[in-house]
C-alpha cells in the first residue's frame, strides 16, 4: 500500500474511538470524552432528540430515494426503455448521474489531502474538523439521494401528505392509529447502531454511528420482532378480513424466518466474538465473513427478503389476493409510514448484511487494511446498494410463493441448513480454526474497554498462515481435517439448495413433456 | 418426476368449532380485470366453497343483436371477446355465409386464418402476462404486452383498429393487406420464438411457479367433458380436441400444426398447453405468410360481393345455423336464426368462459386461498364473454 497519509499508519493504535454523537458532545463541552455516564440528563435528552430527528430526516430521504431508484432499476430489468434511455446518452447526462458518486469519493479525499499537505491542521481544529468530516460525507450523500428525490419523490410524498386520513367505521381507532407509528419506530431505532463508516480525526476514531451499543446485533433483530407486532395490531384493528388474513400470514412468516435469520447471525457473532457492530466490522479486517460463512450469508439473505415482505415472500401484502393485506385500510400519511418502514427495513437488512458479512465500511480486501479508507462511507453504501439491487432483482424475477410452501421452505430447508452452519462455525471457533476466529488468535487477558469502544488493541491480527504457525500440532491437524469437512459441508448445502430450487427443472420440461397427438 | 397425487388438503380436525370466514373477492379487485365477484368460504387459508357471481358486466348483447342489422352484430360480438376481437367477426361472417350458401374466396380464408391466429397470439400473450401478475411476478406483464403490441400493430395495419378489427366481413375480408404487411409479419414471426424462449426461461421453468401450479386445480378428463370444457382447458385435461383440426374452418384444413395436450390435468398443464399453442400459432402464421405472399395464390379477390355490406341490404335467407370456431379460450359458438329479414331473429353465443367459470368452485375446493388465482388464471376466464 502507498502510505497516503502518515496518520493512517497508526490507525489501529489510536487510543480514542467515539461515535459522531459523542464527538458532538465534546464539541458542545457538555462532556469529557470518556464520561458518558456522568452527562447531565438534559444534555443526553437533547442529544437523543437531535439524533432521532437527524435519523428521521436521513432515513426518510434515503427510503424514498431507494424506492425511486427501485423503479428505475426495475424499468431497466424489465427492458422498458423510456424516452431518456432510448435517446443518446451524452457525457452531460453521464455526469448528471455520476457526479454525486465522484463527489462522495473526492470530498473527503480533498479534506484529508489538505491535512496531509499541511494546509489544514486537524489537531488544532478538533471539534470543527470532526463535525466537518462527518457531516461533509453525509451531506454529499444526502445531496446524492436528493438528486433522485427532488421531483418524483417530492411529488409522491406530497400526494400522500395531503390525502385524507380515513379510518374504517368499525375499526379499533386507537390501535388503528397506533399501528403505523409502531411499525415505523423500530426501523428508526435500528438506525442508531448501524456503523456507516469511520474517520480518523486528530487522534480520534469517529464512527459514523449514533450509539456504539455492545448489543447492536440483538437490537436490530429485536426491532424486526417489534415490526411484526405493529403489523398484527394493524391487521386486527382494521376490522377487515383481507387485513386480518394478511396479518395472520405476516405473523406466521416472520416468526418462521426469524429462526434461520438469528441462527445465521449467531454464526457471525461466533466468528467475530462480539455483538457490537463496530467490532464485527473490525473483526473482518483480514477476511470478510462472507468467505467462511457463505451458507450463513445465503440463509440470511433469503430470510431477510422474507422479513422485509419482499417478493417472492410478499404474501402478507399480496396485491392480487389480499389487496395489500394489512395496509388495505390505511391511506395518506399512515400508509406512507408503513411504506417508509418497509423500505427502511430493506435498507436495514442490507446494511446489516454489509456489516456482518461484507466487511462493513472497509474497502476490498486486496487493497489492504487501509485501502481507500477515506471513503469508508462510499464503500459501505456501495455494498449496501449492491445488496438492495439484488433485492430488486429478485423482485423482478420471481413469482410469489404460497403460504404452506413458505413455511416448508423455512422449516425443512433453511432451519436445518442454519443449524448446520452454526454447528460448523461453533466448532471452528471452539477449536481456534483461523478462518472462524477472524484470522486472529486471541491474546490472553482481554480487558473490557466498552467506554471508548476500543477493542483492536486486544487482538493481534494475523494472516491465516501466521495463525496456523501458532497452533499446536493437534490443532493444526484438526485445521486440515476440519477444512476438508467445511468444503464437504458447503458442497452439501449448495447441493441441497440446488435440489430444492432446481429439481423440477430437470424433469418436467415444458416443451417436451406435453404429449403430442 | 411423476405427479402422483392431488394436492388437495383435507379439512382439519377442529375441536374449537371455529367458523369459516366469507371472503369476498371482487367485483372490483386488482386480479380480476373485469367485474366478477367470487364469494369464498374459507377455513383460514383453506377454501371450502367458491361461488362466482356474474352479471356485473351484462350488456344484453344477444338481445341487442336482434335489433341490429346483421353486419352491425359483428361489432357487438367482438365486444364480448375483445382480447381476440376477430373471433366475433368471423362467427358472424361464417353464419351469414352458411345461411346464404356462399363461400368466401380461398385467399380470404388464408387472410382470415392469419387474423384469427394473430388474435389468438394477442390473447394468449395478454393471458401470460396477466397470469404472472396474479402470481405477483411483475415482469411477465411487460414482456407479454410488448410482444402483444406487435400483434396489435399488425392487426391495426390490416384493419386500422387494434381491438375490434372488423376486418373479417361476410363474404371474405374487407381488403387485401397493404404491401408492407408481409415483411412486418415476417419480422414479427422471426422475433417471437426467441421471445417465447425468454418467457420460458423467466417464468415457465421457475421453480416457484412450477411448485405453485403442479397438481393444483386438477380437472379429470371425464369431468371436463361432462362440464362442457373446451379449448386449452380440455386439452390440458388430456383430451386432444381442437376445432381447427377436428372441424376445420377457414384454411385450417390446409395448415399443419400440432394439438398439445397435458398429462396431469392440472393448472401447470393448462399453462403449458397455452404456451405451446403460441408456438403452434407462429407455425401456422408462417404457413399463412408463405401462401399469402407466394405466387400460387390469386391476388386481389378477397371478398364475394354477392353479400352486400351496407346495413339494410344484407338479408340472409331464413334458416337456423350454428357455427363454431376454436377461440383462444375454447369453442366459441354462435347460434343464429334468420327469417330472411335485415336483423337476426335470435342470436346466442356459446362462450367457453361461462362453462369454465362453472368449474371454478369444483376446482378450488380443498386448495388454499392463494390457489384460487392460479386456477382462475389457468382457466383464462374472460368476463366479457361470460356476461355478454
Amino acid at each position: 500500500m502507498i502510505p497516503l497519509i502518515p496518520a493512517l499508519q497508526q490507525m489501529y493504535d489510536y487510543q480514542d474511538a467515539l461515535t459522531v454523537w459523542e464527538a458532538l458532545r465534546v464539541w458542545l463541552n457538555t462532556e469529557p470524552i470518556h464520561g458518558w455516564r456522568f452527562t447531565p440528563f438534559w444534555a443526553n435528552a437533547l442529544m437523543l432528540i437531535a439524533a432521532l430527528i437527524f435519523i428521521f430526516l436521513f432515513e426518510l430521504m434515503l427510503t424514498v430515494g431507494i424506492q425511486i431508484w427501485e423503479r428505475r432499476v426495475l424499468g431497466r430489468m424489465q427492458q422498458r426503455w423510456g424516452p431518456r434511455l432510448l435517446g443518446d446518452i451524452n457525457s452531460r447526462q453521464f455526469w448528471r448521474v455520476f457526479w454525486p458518486i465522484v463527489a462522495l469519493l473526492a470530498f473527503p479525499a480533498v479534506l484529508y489531502g489538505l491535512e496531509y499537505w499541511g494546509k489544514l491542521d486537524f489537531g488544532k481544529l478538533v471539534p470543527y474538523a470532526t463535525i466537518a468530516c462527518t457531516f461533509a460525507a453525509f451531506g454529499v450523500y444526502l445531496i446524492y439521494v436528493c438528486g433522485w428525490l427532488w421531483r418524483q419523490g417530492f411529488a409522491d410524498a406530497l400526494k400522500l401528505f395531503v390525502k385524507e386520513d380515513v379510518a374504517p367505521l368499525n375499526a379499533d381507532r386507537f390501535l388503528f392509529f397506533l399501528a403505523p407509528a409502531l411499525a415505523y419506530l423500530p426501523s428508526l431505532l435500528s438506525w442508531v447502531v448501524i456503523p456507516f463508516g469511520v474517520a480518523a480525526v486528530a487522534g480520534h476514531y469517529i464512527y459514523y454511528q449514533v450509539a456504539n451499543l455492545n448489543v447492536g446485533l440483538l437490537l436490530i433483530v429485536a426491532d424486526f420482532s417489534l415490526f411484526l407486532v405493529a403489523i398484527i395490531i394493524s391487521g386486527y384493528a382494521s376490522n377487515n378480513k383481507y387485513a386480518l388474513i394478511g396479518a395472520m400470514r405476516e405473523a406466521a412468516e416472520l416468526l418462521t424466518y426469524e429462526v434461520p435469520m438469528l441462527m445465521s447471525l449467531l454464526c457471525v457473532a461466533l466468528f467475530a466474538g462480539t455483538l457490537n457492530l463496530t467490532e464485527i466490522v473490525q473483526a473482518q479486517t483480514r477476511t470478510w465473513a462472507i468467505l467462511p460463512l457463505l451458507p450463513a450469508f445465503v440463509i440470511f439473505f433469503i430470510a431477510s427478503i422474507a422479513e422485509t415482505n419482499r417478493p417472492p415472500f410478499d404474501l402478507p401484502e399480496a396485491q392480487n389476493e389480499l389487496l395489500g393485506g394489512f395496509v388495505v385500510e390505511y391511506s395518506g400519511l399512515r400508509f406512507a409510514l408503513f411504506y417508509v418502514a418497509e423500505y427502511a427495513n430493506i435498507f436495514l437488512c442490507c446494511a446489516e448484511m454489509t456489516v456482518c458479512f461484507l466487511g462493513g465500511w472497509q474497502g476490498p480486501m486486496f487493497l489492504g487494511v487501509d485501502g481507500l479508507w477515506l471513503t469508508s462511507l462510499f464503500w459501505f453504501l456501495l455494498k449496501t446498494y449492491a445488496l438492495i439491487w439484488c433485492f430488486i432483482w429478485v423482485r423482478a424475477t420471481m413469482p410469489r410463493i404460497r403460504i404452506d410452501q413458505i413455511m416448508f421452505f423455512s422449516w425443512k430447508f433453511l432451519v436445518p441448513a442454519s443449524v448446520i452452519a452454526v454447528a460448523v462455525s461453533a466448532t471452528g471457533v471452539a477449536y481456534r480454526h483461523p478462518w472462524f476466529s477472524a484470522n486472529r488468535i486471541w491474546q490472553a487477558g482481554t480487558h473490557a474497554n466498552e467506554i471508548t469502544g476500543q477493542v483492536l488493541g486486544e487482538y493481534k491480527l494475523l494472516s491465516t498462515a501466521e495463525a496456523l504457525r501458532q497452533l499446536t500440532l493437534p490443532e493444526r491437524a484438526f485445521f486440515w481435517l476440519y477444512s476438508a469437512f467445511l468444503v464437504a459441508a458447503t458442497a452439501f448445502l449448495i447441493g441441497l439448495a440446488w435440489k430444492v430450487l432446481r429439481a423440477r427443472r430437470t424433469h418436467p420440461l415444458p416443451r417436451r413433456e406435453v404429449t403430442w397427438t | 418426476m411423476t405427479r402422483t397425487s392431488d394436492r388437495r388438503v383435507e379439512r382439519r380436525y377442529d375441536p374449537l368449532l371455529t367458523e369459516p370466514v366469507v371472503v369476498s373477492i371482487g367485483p372490483q379487485h386488482p386480479s380480476l380485470a373485469a367485474p366478477l365477484r367470487l364469494t369464498v368460504l374459507a377455513d383460514g387459508e383453506l377454501i371450502e366453497r367458491v361461488t362466482p357471481e356474474i352479471g356485473f358486466m351484462h350488456r344484453g348483447v344477444e338481445r341487442l343483436c336482434q335489433q341490429r342489422p346483421w353486419v352491425a352484430c359483428a361489432g357487438l360480438l367482438s365486444r364480448c371477446e375483445w382480447l381476440s376481437g376477430s373471433c366475433g367477426d368471423y362467427l358472424l361472417s361464417s353464419a351469414v355465409e352458411e345461411l346464404s350458401g356462399i363461400a368466401a374466396p380461398p385467399r380470404a380464408h388464408w387472410l382470415r386464418t392469419t387474423v384469427l391466429e394473430l388474435s389468438r397470439l394477442a390473447s394468449h400473450l395478454f393471458w401470460w402476462g396477466d397470469l404472472g401478475l396474479e402470481l405477483g411476478a411483475i415482469t411477465p406483464i411487460f414482456w407479454g404486452l410488448r410482444e402483444r403490441e406487435g400483434a396489435l400493430d399488425l392487426l391495426a395495419m390490416l384493419s386500422g383498429e387494434r381491438y375490434h378489427h372488423g376486418y373479417i366481413v361476410p363474404g371474405g375480408v374487407r381488403h387485401d393487406p397493404p404491401a408492407e404487411f408481409y415483411p412486418a409479419l415476417a419480422a414479427y414471426l422471426a422475433r417471437l420464438p426467441s421471445a417465447f424462449d425468454a418467457y420460458e426461461e423467466l417464468f415457465s421453468d421457475n421453480a416457484i411457479w412450477v411448485n405453485r401450479a403442479e397438481l393444483i386445480g386438477v380437472l379429470e378428463s371425464e369431468h371436463a367433458m361432462l362440464c362442457g370444457a373446451s379449448g386449452p382447458v380440455l386439452r390440458g385435461s388430456g383430451i386432444a380436441h381442437d376445432l381447427r383440426r377436428d372441424a376445420p374452418y377457414a384454411a385450417y384444413s390446409e395448415v399443419e400444426f400440432s394439438v398439445p395436450t397435458g398429462e396431469h390435468h392440472d393448472a401447470l398443464d393448462r399453462y403449458r398447453v397455452r404456451m405451446q399453442e403460441m408456438r403452434e400459432s407462429v407455425r401456422i402464421l408462417h404457413q399463412c405468410l408463405v401462401r399469402l405472399a407466394g405466387p400460387d395464390m390469386v391476388q386481389g379477390i378477397v371478398r364475394r360481393s354477392e353479400l352486400p355490406l351496407a346495413p339494410g341490404e344484407l338479408k340472409p335467407p331464413a334458416g337456423e345455423v350454428y357455427v363454431a370456431l376454436e377461440g383462444p379460450r375454447g369453442e366459441l359458438g354462435l347460434h343464429s336464426v334468420s327469417d330472411g329479414g335485415p336483423c337476426p331473429v335470435r342470436m346466442h353465443l356459446r362462450s367457453p368462459s361461462l362453462y369454465h367459470l362453472h368449474l371454478l368452485d369444483e376446482l378450488c375446493r380443498g386448495y388454499l386461498l392463494a390457489d384460487i388465482f392460479v386456477i382462475y388464471a389457468s382457466l383464462d376466464i374472460m368476463v366479457g364473454e361470460v356476461d355478454r
